[in-house]
């Protein structure tokens, strides 16, 4: 597995400032809103930023591959987190042009959700019924 | 920061194209609402996004607006359901005229959380009457329960429901039986799945 480019600290710290250190790209923004009901950069951010990233794994570290510049290689890393019951996915890297940085992704995480929640899904399917 | 500045944050270029639409949000158990929704697409690196977080600011305003109509019917609701707003204020320890103030929209957003529950929940007021005491909280709780249980027991065809509420109306018991699809998952018990007295 690789090394995280980037010290989850700083970007969080950089979350508490605001739009003017992040930006969150319109994909992470939809799913932001249908995912996790945060609906303004603003809202992302402030969650973000004040530890809502519950016990966070690294995933991996890969090329940003929208990249225009070939000389300045840029990697995205990806993190795994939980929100009460959600299990997430946050992707993000750091732009040493605008000093910005960009959460690229931000959404439900595909990948099996680790903890122990046998009775969860079938206990919420039956009192759906 | 005027328009010809922005930059894309992503690549830094300014090669950036602006449009404009219409979108929609549903304000969580309120009316739909309606906002202009700034898009940036960077011409270099195909990133797109909010650039200047223009959106926040007309996102705002149009969920304030269609807050304010959630806080007066949720209000106007609770008082059709006998829960008055001197009753709501002395129950959950509000000053008086709290909810003067939330009506015509001097609210926060712990006000809507709290009215959001209230709206989900009327009976959350009785629990409040009794200073959110465990046992009596339990016992309201099982009744509602029950109560559920009973309009899911007539909605599936087959279905067995019996209730049991003492004369005093201080213990409930419920019992639910029904067959499930047998595609969906099964929870299996020879003991109830809620049976409970207070």
């Amino acid at each position: 597995m690789s090394e995280p480019t980037y010290n989850m600290d700083d970007f969080l710290k950089a979350c508490t400032e605001g739009t003017q250190k992040v930006f969150v790209h319109r994909g992470a923004m939809e799913t932001a809103r249908s995912d996790f009901n945060l609906n303004t950069q603003e809202r992302v951010l402030r969650f973000v930023g004040n530890d809502g990233l519950e016990k966070p794994t690294f995933i991996n570290s890969k090329q940003w591959e929208n990249n225009p510049d070939s000389s300045t290689p840029i990697q995205v890393d990806a993190w795994a987190f939980f929100s009460g019951l959600l299990h997430g996915y946050i992707a993000f890297f750091f732009q040493p042009k605008t000093k910005k940085w960009n959460i690229k992704s931000l959404k439900k995480n595909t990948e099996s959700d680790p903890r122990n929640l046998a009775l969860h899904g079938p206990l919420t399917k039956f009192l759906a019924k | 920061m005027t328009k010809n500045q922005i930059i894309c944050p992503a690549c830094g270029s300014e090669n950036i194209a602006r449009s404009e639409f219409e979108n929609t949000e549903q304000l969580t158990l309120g009316p739909e609402f309606a906002f202009k929704q700034v898009n940036y697409k960077c011409n270099e690196c195909e990133e797109e996004g909010d650039f200047a977080a223009e959106t926040d600011k007309n996102f705002v305003v149009a969920q304030k607006s269609a807050q304010e109509g959630l806080v007066r019917n949720t209000i106007e609701e609770l008082c059709g359901r006998n829960i008055s707003m001197a009753f709501f204020e002395r129950v959950f320890e509000l000053p008086a005229r709290t909810l003067t103030r939330w009506k015509t929209g001097d609210f926060s957003s712990s006000a809507i959380a709290l009215l959001r529950i209230a709206k989900t929940y009327p009976w959350i007021a009785e629990v409040a009457e009794r200073r959110f005491e465990s046992n009596f909280s339990r016992g309201i709780l099982i009744r509602e329960a029950a109560i559920a249980l009973g309009t899911v027991a007539q909605e599936i065809p087959g279905a067995n429901f019996q209730v049991v509420v003492r004369a005093d109306n201080a213990a409930v018991s419920a019992v639910a039986s029904f067959s499930a699809p047998t595609q969906t998952p099964r929870i299996v018990s020879d003991t109830p799945l809620i049976a409970a007295t207070g």
